[in-house]
Parts: structure tokens; C-alpha cells; sequence
């Protein structure tokens, strides 16, 4: 945090009109969007090493279960559960929609929709700070008495509700507490991102020339903000459960445990479009200046979108197959299920025409989002076993429902964040970052991930039940090489682990050492690189940008240049 | 001078939004916080439909007092319905309004403390969030309400004060409105669902 | 085994499934065409002749 501090307080000379603020107006107390966009970024980037560690940890006792893992010592049994819970949780909920949605919708929104702040800007400063809280309690979970919660990031009662199953009656309040702030934070970033760029755009940017990640943005806050209620209450009525006797969920009480999963997932199963559709944005800018090309079909991708949020309500059950659910109503959550993957296969698509004849160049950025693409898709089709019911119930709880949506959600939350923060580095902190290093520390992710979770879909095939904690006490699943494919796995993943401390030295030397960034060092057309590098408070200080056309006007005929910024006037 | 001056006034010349950002952003929070309560609506119906026989409620408890709680819906409806007519004498600067709007929040008032005395009187006969889970889905529906009806009388009350202040502005006096009518509609839908 | 196997059960699951689903689409969509139809009257009112050339 301390080096991009640093950054910062060289780009605050560019701006002598403001007083020169304290540490802590400037950093912790700042209502400037990009700060607030910054502090996500770091506390995002500061719980994925919890939720690294974590998966280093659990995935050592998999492979050499009972041996003491270097750094953590030997991992009991319930170790093991509360570091899959954390790790699951952490990852998608302190990982994926901090950086994706908060950091990023509040670096990049007013800065690409051409004004100079949100709409709220104290709401901003709330939101974050409640986030913070929320994450402070999570950690502070791992020091309570029973520790962290173990009840898997689903939290399904009555293992979670009940103490005397879950054995974490400390943990698993807090954790819930925790879940339940965090949502409390991302509603109130969402009211801001909507608005803002319903009321702040640029003068003469229309609907349709806001940039696509923008929009993803946009649409995936909605998403999230019409499906949290539900969970939020889910969330009151098993603290009470846990607290105060209720038996909302206790079937000894009468109560019903398929509810909390009909709660969970109906937020759940948005959430990972509320994920998707960023990750699909940042894509969309990347592709397109890298291929020099406009994008092929800007109102089918807003349309399909639209569609994907849409039909993202419609596909939650698909979780709750083998829970007893209604087998007509299985029916057509298997139907939903397959239909949604006709929009995203759409959008890759999409992408695909897009890149077709163009003049690529294979940066870092661009590296990223060809794999982001390739890789979504194995998790795309392999969804489609798993949305199946018949297949669904043979699949279930194996390792090949955790390497399918691994698939999706590590591009998402990693291969997409490494192209965002690759790609708009030279915006955020002024200077470029190695390209080289860039592309060992890509080739040195890649290839591991590979080799960690297509083992685990060869396991899951052959019945590797998920919620095991040391398999020699299964015969069964200890059978010819498997144990060796877990091994795979566990060694991939500490190749992939050791491969991000060359993103850490990359990031941080070129925070400091980077040679400066241009204005525009991409030749890209949003409004975001008509800024100075890094932007100065108030973003513009020229006065505010006009519009004239779309995002993604790039090899235009008429042109000298390849490119036609936003705000350049001209017909 | 500064250039942050000169940003503001461009962005005040830019800006033409076409909804207020403040209705907007209450707005969106309204939807949010419907679908909360409708997440615990959906909760209590399936439940409901699900209880075992002489369950629900449990013999022996106490029935919901559905026909008392007529006249503490009927004081909530009103303060809704006064509340509208004070927007409206407000909005024409009528010097009436502010004792309208004040009525309204009085009928807000009553309605909580009719709403605490009927919940002292069902806790004293044994319906408490333990005893069945009938009377935990009454407490955490009715409670969640009451506290967002108390929250709203707490923002009317300060537009209410700076109202007779003449202080008032449009933004506060509108988000704390958008709030009470949600705590107003919300009610009738309660009302059906849970004491009947 | 939670009430499978009870009608009514199986009733009010389908039956909250759908609102709850609906709902939110409904709500949303029901806000995006109030703002659409405030923006395109709010367009004429401004600037009736307002376009950009080129695009």
C-alpha cells in the first residue's frame, strides 16, 4: 500500500489548485473515486494472498494428508473445513467482487463516462469503510474460540446453524455478519455506479457510446442490488437461528433447510453473472484496441447482456437438483440452465468476430484476454453437464462441479483483473509495466491453472466426492493414480502460487520505477485516456470532454490514425 | 483561480439529469429493500404451507390478534394518505403544511407504539421467537418493519424540524417521503400475510 | 425429508420461485421504462433539434 502511496504523492503535484491534505484525509478519508477505487483494489489484492494461502494449505493436506504443511503447521480436520470455507468465501466475495465491481467500477466509471466524480461520493467513502469492516471481521474470525467458520462458503444449516455440528458457533455468527456488511457495501457502490452514469456522462455521450465495461458494470450492480434481499433476510434468519433458538431452518423444530438454499441460490446464482459480465467488459475494451478493430456488434453485446441478467434469475435451482426440489421444477431449471449458455457463447462469439482480421498485438493485456476467452469457455461447456439434471445428480458434489466453475471463476477473478490491472496501469499510477515479466508471469499462470483442474475433472469423473478431508480413508477413491492427479494438482498450484510473486515485484517496481506512461499509451479511444497519467483530482483538468462518437471507432478509412478518440470533434 | 471552480460550474452547465440523482439512488434502494422483504414473505408462505399439522400455530399460543391490529394498520394508512396531502399543500408553499405533515408523523408514532404494546402483549402471553417458529417469523417480519418504520419517522422527524424551521430542502423531505410510503405499503402486504 | 411429497409444499416453493424471480425483473424493468420515457421527453423538451453529425 506504502509504494502506491508513494506514486501518489508525486501525482499530487500536477494538482496545485486543492491544499495539500494529510495522510489520512488523502488515503483512508478520501471521497475521490479513484482512491476509493484504489483502496479496493489493495484490500482486494491483500485478501487474495488469505485466500492463496488458504488453498496452499488445504490442497497440501489433499496430496500429503497428515504431513505438517511448511508455514502452517499440520492441518486437523476442522482447519480443513474452516480454510475451504474461508478460501471459497474470501475468493468470490472479498476477492472477485471488490476488485471487479468496486475497484474497478469506481476507477474506471467517472473517468470513461467523462466526468470528475460520483454522483455520491460520501455514500463511496461509506461504502468502502463498511467493506473494511466486514473483512476485519471475517479475519478476526480465525482468532475466535472454535476459529473461522467451517461450514463451506455455502453455508447450508443445519451444519451452519447449529454449533454443536458445525463446531464454530463464534465463527460462523461472525462470518455471517461479515457476508451481510459486505452486501450492505456493494448496495450502496451500486446506487452510486447507477446513477452516475445515468445522470453524470459527458455532454453528447449517448446511451450507446457509454464503453461496454461500463455497461457490464452497470448491469451486473443491478443484478446484484434486485437479488441480495432475499439472502440479506436468509442471512438475518440463520443468525437467529444460530443466536437466539429460532427454527427458521432446524427440521427439529419443524423448520425447513431446503429454504436457505432456495434464499441462498437465488442470489447466488446472479453473483456469478454479477462477476461475469465485468470481466466480459474488460475483455470487450482490451480485444478491441488490441485488435485495432470496432466491435463487432456493440448493441448485440448490450443486448445479450441484458439478456444474460435476465435469464440469470431464472437459473438458480440448478444448485438445489439433488436437494429434494420439486422434479418439475427441475425440469425447467434445466432447461434455463442450458438456455443461458446460448447469450454467453453469444458474446464469445462476439468477441471472436471481433478479433477476426484484426491487426493484433500480443501485449500482456491482450494475452490476458485471449485466455480469458479460451478458458471461460472450458467452464462454460463443462456447465453444461452440470446444468443437465439426469447428469447433474452423477456429478454432483465431485471435483468436477470444483474444475467446472474454477474454470469460470478464475478467469473471471484472476485472468480478467491481471488484463484490467495490466492494461490500465499506466492510467492508474502514471507508468508502464514490464512487458516482459508481464508475459512470464502470464505463461507462468496459464499453464499451472491447466494442469491444477483438469486433473481434478479426470477425478470427478471417477467419483472424487468433494468434501473430503484425508481420502486413505477411502479405498475407493484411492485407487490407481488418483492420489498421483492430486498430486498433479497440489504441485500445479504451487507452481501457480510462486509464479504471482513475479506480478507482486512486476507491480510494485513499476509503481516506482516503471518508465512514465503517456497520456494515451495504448492509441485507445475512451475517455479515460484523455486524462493526464494518473489522473488528478477532478480528472480533467482541461474542463470536461465532449462526446462525438462511440467507443470504438478504431481503423476507421477516412482516418490518418488507426484511432478516433471519443472527444476528438470531426465527422 | 482553481480549476475546481471552473469544474463545477462546467458540470452544473452539463448536467440536465433527467431524474434527480436522489430519487434515482432512493429508488434503487427501495427495489433493494423490497425484494428483502419479499425474500422473508416467500420464507414464511413456504413454511407455512410446510408446518405439520397443529404446528402452526401451536396450540396453546397465542393467536395473532388480527382484528386489534385493524386499527393500528388503519392509523398507519392514514399518516400515508396525510403525508401525500402535505407534499402536495408543500409543494403550492401552503402555510398549512407543516402541521399536516406533522399529524402524519404523529399517526407514524402511534402506529409503532400500538404495534410495541401489542408485541409486549403476545410476549407476556408466551409467543416469543423460541416458542414457535410462527412466533419467529411474526417478530422478525413485523420487527424488521418496525425498525424501518422507526427509521423513517426519525428522517421525517428531522424534515419535520427544519420544516417549521422554514430550513427545508427538497432532497431530504423527498427521501425521507419515498421511505414512509415504502414503510406504508409494505404494511397492508404484511397485514394479509402473516396475521391472517 | 422437509416436506417433499406434500402438495403444498411443493405448491408454495413453485409459487414463491416465480415471484421471486419475476418480481425483480419486474421492478426493474418497470424503473428502466419510467427513466426511458422521462429521457426521451426530457430530450424533446431540451433540444428538439439536438444530434451530432457524424457517428
Amino acid at each position: 500500500m506504502s509504494a502506491a502511496a508513494a506514486t501518489h504523492a508525486e501525482a499530487g503535484h500536477h494538482d496545485h489548485a486543492h491544499h495539500e491534505p494529510g495522510f489520512i484525509e488523502k488515503y483512508l478519508w478520501s471521497t475521490d473515486h479513484k482512491m476509493i477505487g484504489f483502496q479496493y483494489l489493495f484490500t482486494g489484492m491483500l485478501m487474495a494472498l488469505v485466500g492463496g494461502f488458504t488453498v496452499y494449505a488445504f490442497r497440501m493436506q489433499l496430496a500429503f494428508p497428515g504431513v505438517a504443511v511448511p508455514g502452517y503447521g499440520r492441518v486437523t480436520a476442522s482447519d480443513y473445513n474452516a480454510l475451504i470455507t474461508t478460501h471459497g468465501s474470501v475468493m468470490i466475495f472479498w476477492v472477485a467482487m471488490p476488485v471487479l465491481i468496486a475497484a474497478l467500477g469506481n476507477y474506471l466509471i467517472p473517468l470513461m463516462i467523462g466526468c470528475d466524480d460520483m454522483v455520491f461520493p460520501r455514500l463511496n467513502r461509506l461504502s468502502y469503510q463498511i467493506f473494511l469492516v466486514s473483512a476485519v471481521i471475517l479475519m478476526a474470525s480465525f482468532f475466535v474460540q472454535g476459529g473461522a467458520f467451517g461450514g463451506a462458503w455455502t453455508a447450508y444449516p443445519p451444519l451452519s446453524a447449529k454449533a454443536e455440528y458445525s463446531l464454530t458457533g463464534t465463527g460462523s455468527s461472525m462470518w455471517l455478519l461479515a457476508v451481510a456488511l459486505e452486501f450492505v457495501a456493494f448496495l450502496l457502490g451500486g446506487i452510486n455506479f447507477v446513477t452516475t452514469v445515468m445522470n453524470s456522462r459527458a455532454p453528447g455521450m449517448k446511451m450507446f457510446d457509454v464503453p461496454m465495461v461500463v455497461w457490464m458494470i452497470i448491469i451486473a450492480s443491478i443484478l446484484f442490488m434486485a437479488s441480495v434481499g432475499p439472502l440479506v433476510a436468509g442471512a438475518v434468519m440463520l443468525l437467529f437461528d444460530q443466536n437466539f433458538h429460532t427454527g427458521f431452518f432446524d427440521p427439529a423444530k419443524g423448520g425447513d433447510p431446503v429454504l436457505w438454499q432456495h434464499l441462498f441460490w437465488f442470489f447466488g446464482h446472479p453473483e456469478v453473472y454479477v462477476v461475469l459480465l465485468p470481466a466480459m467488459g474488460i475483455v470487450a475494451e482490451i480485444i478491441t484496441v488490441f485488435s485495432r478493430k470496432k466491435l463487432f456488434a456493440y448493441k448485440t453485446v448490450l443486448y445479450t447482456a441484458v439478456g444474460t441478467g435476465v435469464l440469470s434469475f431464472f437459473v438458480w435451482a440448478h444448485h438445489q437438483f439433488v436437494a429434494g426440489i420439486d422434479p418439475r421444477m427441475a425440469n425447467v431449471f434445466s432447461v434455463t440452465t442450458l438456455l443461458i449458455s446460448i447469450p454467453v457463447a453469444e458474446m464469445v462469439f462476439v468477441y471472436i468476430g471481433t478479433l477476426y482480421g484484426g491487426s493484433i498485438r500480443l501485449t500482456t493485456p491482450m494475452l490476458w484476454a485471449l485466455a480469458f476467452i479460451g478458458e471461460f469457455l472450458i467452464g462454460g461447456v463443462t456447465g453444461i453437464f452440470l446444468g443437465a439434471a439426469g447428469a447433474d445428480i452423477y456429478f454432483h458434489d465431485t471435483y468436477f462441479v470444483i474444475a467446472h466453475f474454477h474454470y469460470t471463476f478464475f478467469p473471471i477473478a484472476f485472468i480478467a483483473v491481471f488484463a484490467a490491472i495490466t492494461y490500465w496501469f499506466p492510467k492508474m499510477f502514471g507508468r508502464m509495466m514490464n512487458e516482459t515479466f508481464g508475459k512470464v508471469h502470464f505463461w507462468g499462470t496459464i499453464i499451472p491453472f491447466n494442469f491444477i483442474f483438469i486433473p481434478l475433472f479426470v477425478l470427478g469423473t471417477r467419483g472424487d466426492h468433494r468434501r473430503i478431508y484425508d481420502y486413505r480413508h477411502f479405498p475407493d477413491l484411492m485407487k490407481a493414480g488418483m492420489q498421483d492427479l492430486r498430486i498433479l494438482a497440489t504441485i500445479s498450484l504451487l507452481t501457480l502460487l510462486a509464479f504471482q510473486v513475479v506480478f507482486l515485484v512486476n507491480f510494485f517496481v513499476s509503481l516506482k520505477k516503471g518508465p512514465k506512461a503517456s497520456k494515451n499509451p495504448w492509441n485507445a479511444n475512451t475517455l479515460e485516456w484523455v486524462a493526464p497519467s494518473p489522473p488528478p483530482h477532478g480528472n480533467f483538468p482541461e474542463g470536461l470532454p465532449n462526446v462525438y462518437r462511440g467507443p470504438y471507432e478504431y481503423g476507421h478509412p477516412d482516418r490518418a490514425e488507426d484511432y478516433w478518440p471519443q472527444n476528438v470533434e470531426g465527422a | 483561480m482553481s480549476t475546481a471552480a471552473t469544474l463545477q460550474a462546467q458540470r452544473e452547465a452539463v448536467r440536465r439529469p433527467v431524474v434527480p440523482s436522489a430519487v434515482l439512488g432512493t429508488l434503487i434502494f427501495v427495489v433493494s429493500e423490497t425484494m428483502f422483504f419479499v425474500g422473508m414473505i416467500s420464507a414464511f408462505t413456504i413454511s407455512k404451507a410446510g408446518a405439520l399439522p397443529g404446528t402452526w400455530p401451536v396450540p396453546g399460543q397465542p393467536m395473532l390478534p388480527a382484528a386489534s391490529t385493524a386499527l393500528n394498520t388503519a392509523a398507519l394508512m392514514l399518516s400515508g394518505v396525510l403525508l401525500l396531502v402535505g407534499q402536495r399543500l408543500w409543494a403550492k408553499q401552503h402555510a398549512q403544511a407543516k402541521f399536516v405533515v406533522l399529524a402524519a408523523w404523529a399517526l407514524g408514532l402511534a402506529f409503532v407504539a400500538l404495534q410495541g404494546r401489542e408485541w409486549a402483549a403476545l410476549l407476556s402471553q408466551g409467543l416469543t421467537m423460541g416458542s414457535s417458529r410462527l412466533g419467529a417469523f411474526f417478530y422478525l417480519i413485523v420487527g424488521t418493519h418496525a425498525l424501518h418504520a422507526v427509521a423513517a419517522l426519525v428522517f421525517l422527524g428531522l424534515a419535520l424540524v427544519q420544516l417549521f424551521r422554514g430550513t427545508l430542502k427538497g432532497g431530504l423531505f423527498f427521501g425521507a417521503q419515498t421511505f414512509w410510503y415504502f414503510v406504508v405499503v409494505l404494511w397492508p402486504v404484511i397485514y394479509a400475510r402473516v396475521y391472517f | 425429508m422437509c416436506g417433499v411429497g406434500q402438495a403444498d409444499t411443493e405448491w408454495a416453493y413453485i409459487a414463491m420461485t416465480a415471484v421471486l424471480s419475476l418480481l425483480p425483473l419486474g421492478m426493474m424493468g418497470g424503473v428502466a421504462f419510467w427513466l426511458y420515457r422521462r429521457a426521451r421527453a426530457h430530450a424533446l423538451e431540451l433540444e428538439p433539434h439536438k444530434g451530432r453529425s457524424g457517428g
